[in-house]
């Protein structure tokens, strides 16, 4: 167990390694109950978050999820989450725990004396999430309500044990699979259920550090490590949130408009290492030669490619595939190859 | 908790089997536990001469990097090339195919400040399950 953000969380069950190979080849059963949920609810909901996010939000259907981000007026990332219409009206955040509180006093903030409001659900909410070729199978078959034919980033209620839950076909391994959102009534029950249904198809319980290398190989960015208020949506590659067409203004749009008509200085990459090589960590410089050219923001070695990974920034001109960067660690040198993202892409069945 | 009785132990959790003059060297059951997934060994080069207690290879898991300390000084003499490929040996098999280096023996009378595998036992006991 370890600590994270106030929560006492499993980090590995068995081996991550083991846990990571579920995953990607059976189904992988995570508990992200330390996720941060919030509601919003009011008759101008869709407008009042469109002006606050770079989203569209108005033209979200009901029943449907989207990643966006919490903006700086400077555009700096104050968090990322996934938003899901649930009612028209009424909105459901799934947001990381470290900045739960932050994201509620934000959202607090902005809505003023609007109609609209919001409430942090995160400590009557539990999560789960089943990820991996056969977690949705395993997942119908003690939620058969939930649609064979749900659409990724969609939302559906389901019911169990007399109580209700959400079910969003959403994750954050890179897998196919689904996350579940519940009274934290329910959460035992439902954890003990799913472990029990998936037994004979290889379903594994996994801790975070399998959840995180999932998440490196998938190179989805992590809040802190590659996101953070001192960069953008720009140089974070994830300029494809911002809907810059859409009519509302929102925090951020202005100083976004401005960097868009240039290059960025850095750009965030991803990497592997093709020998033996020590995980590249947090933190670690990143060189052409002798000089510093970069940070790496998250690495660890990667099970599925057998090799050493990461992501980190570099100067914008390196940010190109075949780029040969380097990192030392105890006086030997690693060569880091910048490659396409994601390293790691599920086959589509 | 699997502790061979054949062999001795170090307080920062290694285990030295002697063979004649030398000895070969790994780290314990618990230690790899504690680790968990080891993703990178750097070995000592060979013929390197080290002393009792000094740090003398990197264990890196998934969690951190950790040194390893020479039970005895001496020389290095062979150290276990397999593990560059395979590190994850030193978590299937600590004891056997998970050695990390042989070393020459410079005096065996350093193996007092060892730990018997009774000792061992007791110095870990009750700390399983702890590691996260």
């Amino acid at each position: 167990m370890g600590e994270f953000a106030g929560w006492s969380l499993p980090i590995v069950y068995t081996s991550v390694a083991e846990e990571v190979s579920a995953v990607r080849r059976r189904a992988g059963l995570f508990d992200i109950s330390h996720m941060g949920e919030l509601l919003l609810c009011g008759p101008d909901a869709p407008d009042q978050l469109d002006r606050l996010l770079p989203s569209n939000m108005t033209a979200l259907p009901t029943g449907r999820g989207r990643y966006s981000l919490l903006l700086q007026e400077g555009g700096g990332v104050i968090d990322d989450l996934f938003v899901y219409r649930i009612e028209p009206t009424r909105f459901f955040f799934v947001v990381n725990a470290s900045t739960t509180q932050t994201d509620f006093c934000w959202f607090s903030a902005k809505l003023g004396s609007s109609e609209t409001t919001v409430t942090d659900e995160s400590e009557r909410w539990g999560g789960l999430a089943i990820q991996g070729p056969e977690a949705r199978r395993i997942l119908r078959s003690i939620l058969p309500e939930v649609p064979e034919a749900l659409e990724r980033r969609s939302i559906v209620a389901a019911s169990w044990n007399g109580g209700s839950l959400w079910v969003a076909r959403t994750g954050y391994t890179g897998e196919d699979g689904a996350e579940l959102f519940f009274p934290v009534s329910l959460g035992t029950s439902l954890w003990d259920a799913l472990l029990e249904a998936g037994a004979s198809s290889g379903l594994r319980p996994c801790g975070l550090a399998a959840r995180d290398i999932l998440r490196l190989e998938a190179c989805l960015p992590l809040n802190g490590h590659e996101l953070s208020p001192e960069l953008t949506p720009m140089e974070a590659r994830l300029a494809w949130v911002v809907d810059w067409e859409k009519g509302a203004s929102f925090p951020g749009k202005r100083a976004l408009e401005e960097k868009r008509l240039r290059e960025t200085e850095i750009s965030l990459v991803a990497f592997a290492v093709d020998r033996p090589a020590p995980p590249p960590r947090t933190g670690y410089e990143l060189l052409i030669g002798e000089t510093a050219v970069g940070k790496v923001t998250s690495g660890g070695f990667s099970p599925t490619l057998g090799a050493a990974i990461g992501m980190g920034y570099v100067r914008s001109a390196l940010a190109v595939e075949g780029t040969r960067l380097a990192y030392v660690v105890r006086g030997n040198r690693y060569e880091a190859i910048v490659k396409a993202a994601p390293l790691y892409r599920r086959r589509t069945r | 908790m699997n502790i061979p009785t054949d062999r001795f132990y170090s307080a920062s959790h290694e285990w030295l089997l002697l063979e004649g003059e030398t000895g070969v060297v790994g780290i314990t059951d618990h230690a790899q536990r504690e680790l968990s997934d080891i993703v990178f060994v750097e070995l000592p080069e060979i013929g390197a001469h080290v002393r009792q207690g000094e740090a003398v290879a990197t264990i890196e898991s998934v969690k951190a990097a950790s040194d390893v300390y020479a039970p005895v000084a001496g020389e290095i003499q062979e150290v276990n090339a397999g593990l560059a490929q395979e590190p994850g040996l030193i978590n299937t098999d600590p004891y056997g195919r998970g050695w990390l280096f042989r070393i020459r023996v410079e005096n065996r009378a350093e193996t007092a400040r060892l730990q018997s595998p009774e000792a061992y036992a007791k110095l870990t006991a009750g700390t399983t399950g702890t590691s996260s």
